[in-house]
């Protein structure tokens, strides 16, 4: 009798929340779709992934093939955005270059939510000590402005691009850790998971079927709104002679190169910078709606 | 409230302090020996041996930690440039005005363009209005604030004419640094300030003084905007800090002799001495404005003298969020 | 209705709806009443039924983007107030008509002294100067039972209770003539519900306000009320004095309101409540609102809309059945 019951209040309790989550899902695609800004965005976006892929299939020019009859030429037929000061085709090292961006954003951004979601995860079920050890860790991170932090970690690590990542990573993940630590409080009193400890669930299954599932929304407009302030760091960080440096085509990398020559040859400021901004500019568009279409009521 | 005072000072000095820490202890591991760079290629073993003994670098961790924390904290000592041996200290103060001169222009200027645009927005939800002002305040926080620094020299300087692109002369000199590094600062603050407005749009009390017979524009300015505002303050603080480290790129670009153009010169030849002590300095500048704008904030609320320990956990969250 | 005497208040085929995300909500569906002045009239029915937004269709203070009055008369003292400009309506609200929300916590400026907010009334409809609104805002206070020193301080700094005192003295600093109560002690516990319900009742009786008052707690109507509305989707399905409807209840919804109330006297060993739900109110069923959940439903019931019938003089059944057996 006692199987039989827990049994069917497991599978009882687990429909529901399979049931509430499929419709919620549906429901947020439909949201999602009616935005148009939103929908435009994501398109945008999603043209910039696909030329970053297939960059090496797209792209006239190879990112580091100089054409010594055209430096610094500016835009024309056979190089839609000029030439850099060593005769590199800016249009092509504008499309690699979005590898490195939309990479450095999303693994960036990937790395500091997984970490935040453990740790996070972690000081707000057990609580304790445990959970106050974390909380003065993040105390002590979170006393360094974000730019700031990013900046002394990158000169320590040095240029490159693993070392970027964890630079930028770091920055964004206390207030991470904090977010998904408060919604882990705040389920944690709910009636729902007293019935799962009622029927004997085992701690890590309640996390991890139970709670996950219902905190997921916000943590994903978290993620989502970051990549756009990590690339946009990525690129200060660039400008200033950290993080990614060239040869590589990284777009504030292109920037800061071309800013001594911006009297002569405004193109080579100009894309790069614009660039960043549709860039950013879409992923916070694109964040918004998906905002908007988790939770309809946060909207206003 | 006294209480209040006291517990955000304690606060205010373990955040300098945590800020210290970290910095340095990140910069422990930076590769390379100091001794070596100061000596230059030709020294011989026993010369750096004993440069690196006269600096200390040979002790322990937590003495060099000690002894750093002691000397920057009580005698004012952040060591000297690699380069030119100048004091840290004594360049940060002469550039710190500067930059936090800069920086509080940014902040009055994003504060008198972003509070009206928010406003705005809210009292025209859903309309127009409330549309445009949204799309302006999106482009402000996507545009990286060095590029549009780069195009407005490019439009204003170099084609025009009209403003000059470096130095701190003139006024003139202010128009497009202050611009360029108000901008994040306007898009995050109009769209907070329009999430305030209209959460407080919906209050019951707003309701309730529509009943009463109190006039449309009575109720937004006397009745939804003090208690929108207050969340809005946190941000501003919170800008005020970021002004300081945002202007790290703002002076580079426009030649501004300001802490951030220090930085970005250390950054570039290595120079670390500067690049820690900088670094600590903003970092201490930011927890005291935060400080400030706590103490602020106590006197606008009254209910904090009710509740402090509610609400400065919460700023807290909102603060490491914005 | 009967229009014999001139009524002080009367509502005639008010329609209100609420539009959200294209669809469109019939909150209020031609609702008419009349108010005798001096006397109390009782909205009932359960949570959604349209019963504030009768009350802030009234005062017009409904959210205009989502919220339309799509018809309707309001006759106040003879004057259709629905016609009025904004600016005349901004004297005629405070000041003549005025509400009291449901939930005390939320309905005072938190950065506001209480003080200040009743005086903040008092300015606005009388011509008088800063210190004869705060000595008028105090007599208001001491008239609900709170001393003077609290003049001065802030919301957060008065209980639930003490919090809806404050609403109650702001409501009526400027004796209005039309108080609207919107559940004003559902929020309240029970032993200051009967504290605030005898304030409200004694105050009105002094200076002769008529009132409507909305609540879902017959216990509360049968204390407070001369006459009684039982609202229901939107709709008034039933409409009498008091005695009328508590002695002789016609309607089956109101049939199943009373027998829903758990006995004092007997041991039952189940509650009766009313089967099924309220409607969906952007998908109302064709013909009687209640027909899906009525036992006496016919065919009839369900094809057309059904019309008030005057059953004795003054109470009045919205009821296929009961106007076949008059």
């Amino acid at each position: 009798m006692d199987k039989k019951m827990k049994e069917n209040a497991d599978a009882a309790s687990s429909a529901g929340v399979r049931q509430k989550k499929e419709s919620f899902s549906r429901q947020t695609m439909k949201r999602l779709c009616k935005n148009k800004v939103a929908v435009f965005a994501l398109i945008m976006l999603a043209i910039l992934v696909l030329l970053a892929v297939f960059a090496p299939l797209i792209t006239p020019y190879g990112y580091e093939e100089m054409d010594y009859m055209n430096i610094n030429a500016g835009p024309s037929l056979k190089h839609w955005f000029g030439t850099d000061a060593i005769g590199r085709d800016v249009l092509s090292r504008l499309i690699y270059g979005g590898r490195y961006s939309l990479t450095l954003g999303l693994s960036a951004s990937l790395l500091s939510t997984v970490l935040a979601i453990i740790i996070g995860s972690i000081a707000g079920y057990y609580g304790g000590w445990i959970d106050n050890i974390i909380l003065r860790i993040c105390d002590v991170i979170q006393a360094v402005p974000g730019m700031l932090l990013a900046i002394v970690l990158s000169a320590v690590m040095g240029s490159g691009f693993i070392n970027t990542i964890i630079a930028l990573a770091i920055g964004g993940t206390p207030s991470a850790i904090r977010l998904t630590r408060s919604m882990i409080l705040s389920v944690r009193g709910e009636e729902y998971l007293e019935a799962a400890v009622s029927i004997n669930c085992s701690s890590a299954r309640i996390m991890f079927r139970r709670i996950l599932p219902n905190i997921l929304s916000p943590i994903i407009v978290n993620v989502t709104m970051g990549i756009g302030s990590i690339i946009m760091l990525a690129s200060s960080l660039s400008f200033l002679g950290l993080g990614v440096q060239p040869p590589l085509p990284e777009w504030g990398a292109m920037l800061s190169a071309g800013r001594n020559s911006i009297r002569n040859y405004p193109h080579l400021t100009i894309f790069p910078g614009l660039i960043i901004f549709i860039t950013c500019l879409c992923i916070n568009l694109f964040g918004d709606g998906l905002r908007d279409a988790m939770d309809p009521k946060l909207k206003d | 409230m006294r209480n209040y005072i006291l517990k955000r000072l304690v606060m205010t000095v373990f955040v300098v302090i945590s800020a210290a820490f970290l910095i340095f202890t990140i910069m422990y591991f930076i590769p390379g020996d100091p001794a070596r760079l100061l000596l230059g290629t030709e020294a011989t073993v026993e010369q750096i041996e004993a440069k690196r003994e006269a600096m200390g670098l040979n002790d322990p961790y937590l003495i060099r930690l000690g002894r750093y924390l002691y000397d920057a904290f009580i005698k004012f000592d952040l060591g000297d440039s690699w380069y030119t041996g100048v004091p840290v200290i004594t360049e940060l103060s002469n550039r710190l005005p500067r930059t936090v001169f800069l920086g509080c222009m940014c902040v009055i200027v994003s504060v008198v363009v972003a509070l009206p645009l928010g406003i705005t927005a809210a009292v025209h939800h859903n309309k127009w209005q409330d549309r445009a002002c949204m799309v302006l305040a999106m482009a402000c926080v996507s545009m990286p604030d060095f590029w549009l620094a780069l195009m407005m020299v490019l439009v204003f300087s170099l084609h025009l004419g009209l403003l000059p692109s470096f130095g701190i002369e003139s006024w003139q000199c202010y128009i497009l640094p202050v611009i360029a590094g108000s901008l994040q600062g306007i898009g995050q603050l109009a769209r907070q300030t329009r999430s305030s407005m209209l959460d407080v749009y919906r209050s019951d009390y707003v309701t309730t003084a529509r009943a009463k017979g109190v006039a449309e524009k009575k109720v937004i300015y006397q009745h939804m905007l003090p208690n929108a505002l207050i969340p809005v303050i946190t941000i501003i603080g919170g800008q005020f800090g970021r002004c300081v480290a945002g202007t790290i790129v703002i002076e580079q670009v426009f030649s501004m002799p300001g802490i951030g153009s220090y930085l970005s010169t250390a950054i570039n030849s290595r120079d670390y001495p500067i690049l820690q002590g900088s670094i600590i300095v903003m970092a201490i500048f930011v927890a005291l404005v935060m400080l400030a704008v706590d103490l602020v904030y106590a006197y606008v609320d009254p209910r904090i003298k009710a509740q402090y320990v509610a609400q400065s956990k919460r700023r807290r969250r909102v603060k490491q969020n914005g | 209705m009967s229009e014999d005497k001139k009524m002080f208040l009367s509502v005639k085929d008010l329609v209100v709806e609420y539009t959200s995300s294209g669809e469109i909500i019939h909150a209020v569906n031609g609702v008419s009443f009349n108010l005798e002045e001096g006397k109390t009239l009782g909205l009932v029915g359960e949570t959604g039924a349209g019963k504030t937004s009768i009350a802030k269709a009234i005062m017009r203070i409904l959210p205009d983007p989502p919220a339309k009055i799509r018809k309707g008369e309001i006759l106040l003292d003879g004057e259709d107030i629905m016609k009025l400009q904004e600016k005349e309506m901004l004297k005629i609200r405070g000041n003549k008509i005025t509400m009291i929300f449901q939930d005390p916590m939320t309905a005072l400026n938190p950065v506001m002294t209480v003080g200040q907010q009743i005086a903040e009334g008092i300015m606005l409809h009388n011509a008088v100067s800063k210190g004869d609104a705060r000595s008028r805002a105090i007599e208001m206070l001491k008239m609900v039972g709170i001393t003077e020193e609290r003049y001065d301080e802030y919301p957060f700094q008065f209980s639930g209770g003490m919090k809806q005192r404050v609403v109650i003295a702001m409501a009526l600093a400027c004796n209005p003539r039309l108080l609207l109560a919107d559940e004003p002690t559902t929020a309240l516990d029970v032993t200051i519900q009967a504290q605030v319900l005898e304030m409200i009742s004694e105050l009105k009786q002094r200076l002769n306000t008529s009132m409507i008052l909305i609540t879902h707690d017959l216990g509360v109507v049968a204390e407070m009320c001369d006459d009684v509305a039982i609202v229901y989707a939107g709709e008034i399905v039933e409409y009498g004095n008091k005695r009328d409807i508590f002695k002789h209840p016609l309607h089956p919804y109101t049939l199943g309101l009373f027998r829903s109330l758990p006995s004092l006297v007997s041991d039952e060993p189940r509650l009766h409540p009313i089967d099924g739900m309220p409607p969906d109110p952007s998908n109302l069923p064709k013909g009687c609102a209640f027909s899906p959940r009525c036992p006496h439903a016919t065919e009839a019931c369900r094809q057309h809309a059904i019309s008030q019938v005057e059953v004795t003089p003054g109470h009045y059944c919205r009821c296929i059945k009961i106007k076949q057996e008059v």
